[in-house]
Parts: C-alpha cells; sequence; structure tokens
C-alpha cells in the first residue's frame, strides 16, 4: 500500500512528525523530572504536585505527542518511497514506537490511580504519614520513563542515520522495479543502457 | 524520515553480506539482513528476556495499576495490606 503526497503536503506531514517526535522526547524529559522529584522528595505537597503533574503531562502532553508522532510516521512512511515495510530501520523504528505507545496508554491509567490518590484531602503526611496514608509509600516511577526515553533516542538516531538494509520484501521489491525499468528501456531504445544498470527506479531517487 | 532514499541500485551490496548472489539460473537471491540488524535483534532479545525475568520473578516488585499505591490505602494492593491492619477491627 502507498499514496503520493503532493511535496507541500508531504512536507506539512514531515513538520508535524519532527515536532511531535521531538516534542515526546522533552515531554519525557519533563515527566522524568517530576518522577525523580516525587521520589527524592520529603516534602508531601512536592510529592503531591509531582504525581498530578506527572498526570497531566501523561495525558495532556505525552499520549497526543506519541500517537501524532505514530500517525505522521505512518503517513510518510506510506507516502514516500522509503515505504513501511521495506527498509529495517523503518521497520524497527515502527515496532519501537508502537511498543512505546502500547506501554504508555497502559501505564498512564495507574498514574492516574496515583495522582487521585494524592488529590485525597487525608493522604497527607509525606515521607513519615503518621498517622495517615503517607506519600512516601507512592514509590517512584522511573523505569518507564527511562526505558521509554532510551527507546525514543535509539528511534530519532535510525531515522536520522537511516542504516541501510532492505528487509526481503523490499528487496523483492526493488527488484520487480528493476525488472519493470530494463522492460520499459528495451521498449524504448532512446533510453541508455547505463540509465538502467545505475539505478533503480524514479521514484527511489532522493531529491 | 527527512530524506527521500538516494540511489538504491547497489542496495544488495549494502545489506551487509555482500552482493545479491547469482545461482546458475540467474535469478539473484536475497542477500540476508545486514550485520547490524541482527546485533540489534540479538541485543533486544536480551533486554527483552531480562525484563521477563524481572517481572516474572517478582525482582521488581509489584507491577501494575497499583503499583504505587499504598498497602493499606483505599483501593491499595490487599495482598500486602500491613498486619496491623489486617488485625484491626472491621467497622
Amino acid at each position: 500500500m502507498s499514496m503520493t503526497l503532493p511535496s507541500g503536503v508531504r512536507k506539512l506531514v514531515l513538520t508535524v512528525h519532527l515536532a511531535c517526535s521531538v516534542g515526546w522526547i522533552g515531554a519525557v524529559v519533563a515527566y522524568l523530572a517530576l518522577g525523580i522529584a516525587a521520589v527524592t522528595s520529603q516534602d508531601a505537597e512536592t510529592v503531591r504536585a509531582a504525581w498530578i503533574a506527572m498526570e497531566v503531562t501523561g495525558w495532556r502532553a505525552i499520549v497526543p505527542l506519541a500517537l501524532g508522532a505514530l500517525l505522521t510516521g505512518l503517513v510518510l512512511a506510506l507516502s514516500t518511497p522509503w515505504g513501511l515495510f521495506r527498509h529495517y530501520w523503518v521497520v524497527i523504528s515502527l515496532a519501537l514506537t508502537i511498543l512505546c505507545v502500547v506501554v504508555l496508554l497502559l501505564h498512564m491509567p495507574s498514574v492516574s490511580v496515583t495522582a487521585a490518590l494524592l488529590r485525597q484531602p487525608d493522604v497527607v503526611g509525606g515521607a513519615n504519614g503518621a498517622g495517615h496514608t503517607g506519600t512516601a509509600g507512592m514509590g517512584g516511577d522511573l523505569f518507564h520513563p527511562t526505558a521509554g526515553l532510551v527507546i525514543l533516542l535509539v528511534v530519532e538516531a535510525l531515522n536520522v542515520y537511516k542504516p541501510r538494509g532492505l528487509t526481503p520484501y523490499g528487496w523483492r521489491k526493488q527488484q520487480e522495479e528493476r525488472a519493470r525499468l530494463a522492460e520499459r528501456a528495451a521498449a524504448r531504445p532512446h533510453v541508455s543502457a547505463s540509465a538502467v544498470a545505475a539505478g533503480g527506479p524514479q521514484g527511489l531517487r532522493g531529491p | 524520515m527527512v530524506d527521500l532514499p538516494a540511489d538504491r541500485g547497489s542496495e544488495g551490496g549494502t545489506a551487509g553480506v555482500g552482493p545479491s548472489r547469482e545461482p546458475a539460473s540467474g535469478a539473484p537471491t536475497y542477500p540476508g539482513a545486514p550485520r547490524w540488524v541482527k546485533v540489534f535483534g540479538i541485543v533486544v532479545l536480551i533486554l527483552a528476556l531480562l525484563i521477563a525475568g524481572i517481572v516474572l520473578t517478582g525482582v521488581g516488585g509489584q507491577h501494575g495499576p497499583r503499583r504505587h499505591i499504598p498497602a493499606g490505602a483505599p483501593g491499595g494492593p490487599a495482598g500486602h495490606t500491613p498486619v496491623a491492619a489486617q488485625a484491626a477491627p472491621a467497622a
């Protein structure tokens, strides 16, 4: 499945994709900073505020940015010669992004539960919390954002370096394109043989 | 995903295992996955097994929506209710 977008539209989608992807990483860093505050602070109000801010950051920033990055990434892959399953770096980026989105959507409800609990007026007391449910028992939420951040940085690196390597599907498509081009060249003798030998189809050339 | 793919006319030769092998029939065969993909896959597999082991053995603590709720708190993990709370008479 592939579609062709006008250049202007493709650049707009690319702009949104970059904004969502980089914004996702930034939002995760902010979430991680709040998570560290929630774990290390001895002040009950700081812990409470951190967890509530983590919930807001998660649902209002990280989740929309993650979904936006995934959606625009799919559109870009399907609307350019890169394709979705032709190159290993695209396939791996897609798989890691989907993994991050799924874990994020499964994890955020637990953050909401914790934030809702901390909004209750009887949940006070700070680190000791004598006589009350202390915020110190909330534990931390550092593993998920840290692991997510590492994965997102790996995806970013893959998108920047674009290491070569065709999947079996991509390789088969490339062979089909080459065969088609060779047939066209054979049908039109004025197309030089060197042009056929040198490159794949026009669609696989850089701008 | 900024640049479009460059000329991939030699892609078969960049897949990590040299140019496409052409058997006697003349039809080229898939050269195989590049080395970086294999290394990446091994690393991911090791990490996945590590995480699965941590989760299954419980070394990393409880996992799930109630992870952050202290024992004894409303909605907290019932299995971890403190002894003192268990001994308290029911209202």
